[in-house]
């Protein structure tokens, strides 16, 4: 077969599946950051699993069902907690410690509004419906970066400093857990799959409550800043 | 100067469409413009749900039969079959590198007329079977995504060629940029959708059913399972394992003798992308 035919077979197979991948196949969804919707759920879902993947090493972990239309189905946007999956976190000797939930609304200190981090470390008592600041422990935020070169902007980091202040996660780093891979992470966190924000002196995260941790992807070695 | 025509034999107003060796009858409205001396080639709807280019030949009488009533005149035209056109004769091969064309989704559309005159490049394309590569990929590529991922991408091209991007065509320059956006726009979240199900599979089968994992936002949506999805992309890089479709298409611009001709004749032509999902 001449190359010219070769390539227009390739482009068709390739471009085919293409078509089919980059939408998803029940919500017709577009897969990517486009207008009036962004789906880097793809990525901070990926960094939920690796963290709760990852605690499973040092703990108990079960699953909580959502309910109904949801019972297994993670909010691709902020959401309530009702109604949702989580995973609960117990010690070795079954004491509860955490529920660890991807993306659920939590009522910040000061007003009536909520913010919703991309993985919230709850108190085992932590209800089911409208959990607050109170609740809340550790707060862990994912940055998906299209970009091979970007990094965490100056906004999405200020944007997380705001979060930990309006959920008053300042105290993280007391809960001392123990991670394994992760086992520098002991402060709320910022995870992307690129480099973090700027590589800037190591007291102003400290001064922020927060550690990050870069090119968590699976082609490269991530790196904890802390 | 001949006319170079195209005859649809699907027309219902080509009788014993070139069912004879030598003639066809031809009904119209009005005069014809087909005289003794014009090339042709035929075009029809072919058994593999495309449309092909299927005969050249030469006019070689055209005569004036009836008028049947005030609406319908009748010709025979009377022809000579030069051959099968063999090679890139399918119109999903050909419809970036014909100038007529600029319904991508649907291109039959303009030949879909009991004749249309063709422009003598559009004539020598389809009986030689050249292919403007570059255009080609280009345009295959783009209009397989999804309208708004092209809407965002005509953007990214704009900001990476500036004011080019109006006056030139630069379809090398734009491949290029058209690679890196789906790999970071889509393939790469591909990937991590593939790890995602991965971990499920390797760590949580035991705590929960990962058939049925996956996102909802709303209860009026259907909800996405993970590895549905990730089965999609697993067929998208299987195929990249295959081939690398980048360096094919690299490979086939440099080897093809007919680029520059192309990039010439197509420098007015809009960029070759489907706005009919707009």
């Amino acid at each position: 077969m001449k190359i010219i035919n070769k390539i227009i077979n390739a482009l068709n197979q390739y471009a085919a599946s293409l078509e089919k991948a980059a939408v998803w196949q029940n919500s017709r969804d577009i897969i990517g950051n486009v207008k009036g919707g962004k789906d880097d759920f793809i990525y901070e879902f990926y960094c939920y699993l690796r963290i709760i993947k990852d605690l499973k090493e040092n703990y108990v972990i079960k699953y909580s069902e959502g309910a109904g239309s949801t019972k297994n189905k993670f909010p691709k946007k902020p959401a309530n907690k009702k109604g949702r999956p989580y995973f609960k976190i117990n010690k070795k000797d079954g004491t509860p410690l955490y529920h660890v939930c991807a993306g659920t609304k939590i009522k910040v200190q000061h007003g009536n509004k909520y913010d919703a981090p991309d993985i919230s470390f709850q108190s085992a008592d932590s209800p089911e419906d409208k959990p607050c600041h109170d609740h809340v422990k550790l707060i862990m935020d994912a940055k998906y970066i299209a970009d091979k070169d970007g990094s965490v902007s100056k906004g999405s980091y200020n944007d997380f400093c705001m979060m930990i202040w309006n959920l008053d996660t300042l105290d993280a780093q007391k809960e001392n857990i123990s991670f394994n891979e992760f086992r520098e992470v002991n402060n709320n966190c910022i995870i992307s799959n690129r480099k973090a924000y700027e590589r800037i002196e190591l007291a102003y995260i400290r001064s922020h409550h927060l550690c990050e941790i870069e090119n968590l992807n699976e082609e490269d070695s991530f790196n904890i800043i802390k | 100067m001949p006319n170079y025509i195209c005859f649809y034999l699907g027309s219902n107003k080509i009788r014993g469409s070139l069912i004879s060796e030598d003639e066809l009858i031809l009904d119209s409205k009005r005069e014809i413009g087909i005289r003794e001396g014009d090339k042709f080639i035929t075009f029809l709807n072919n058994s593999y749900n495309d449309f092909q280019f299927k005969e050249y030949g030469l006019i070689t009488e055209v005569e004036f039969l009836k008028e049947s009533n005030e609406l319908l005149k009748t010709f025979r035209i009377k022809y000579k079959i030069f051959g099968d056109l063999k090679e890139n004769n399918l119109l999903s091969e050909l419809q970036y590198s014909l100038l007529r064309v600029y319904n991508y989704k649907k291109p039959y559309k303009h030949f879909a007329f009991s004749y249309v005159y063709l422009d003598e490049t559009d004539y020598n394309t389809i009986v030689e079977g050249r292919l403007f590569i570059s255009r080609t990929a280009f345009g295959k590529l783009i209009n397989s995504l999804p309208p708004l991922h092209i809407q965002n991408f005509i953007l990214t091209l704009i900001n990476s060629q500036g004011i080019h991007f109006f006056n030139n065509r630069d379809y090398i320059g734009a491949l290029k940029d058209l690679k890196t956006y789906i790999v970071e726009e889509i393939e790469n979240r591909g990937k991590f959708l593939i790890s995602t199900e991965t971990i499920l599979r390797e760590n949580f089968s035991q705590l929960l059913d990962v058939n049925e994992i996956g996102f909802c936002d709303s209860e009026d949506k259907r909800p996405d399972i993970i590895i549905k999805q990730a089965s999609l992309f697993r067929t998208l890089f299987g195929i990249s394992k295959e081939f690398n479709i980048w360096d094919m298409i690299e490979e086939g611009i440099s080897e093809n003798i007919n680029e520059e001709f192309f990039n010439k004749s197509f420098a007015k032509k809009d960029w070759p992308i489907n706005y009919e999902n707009y």
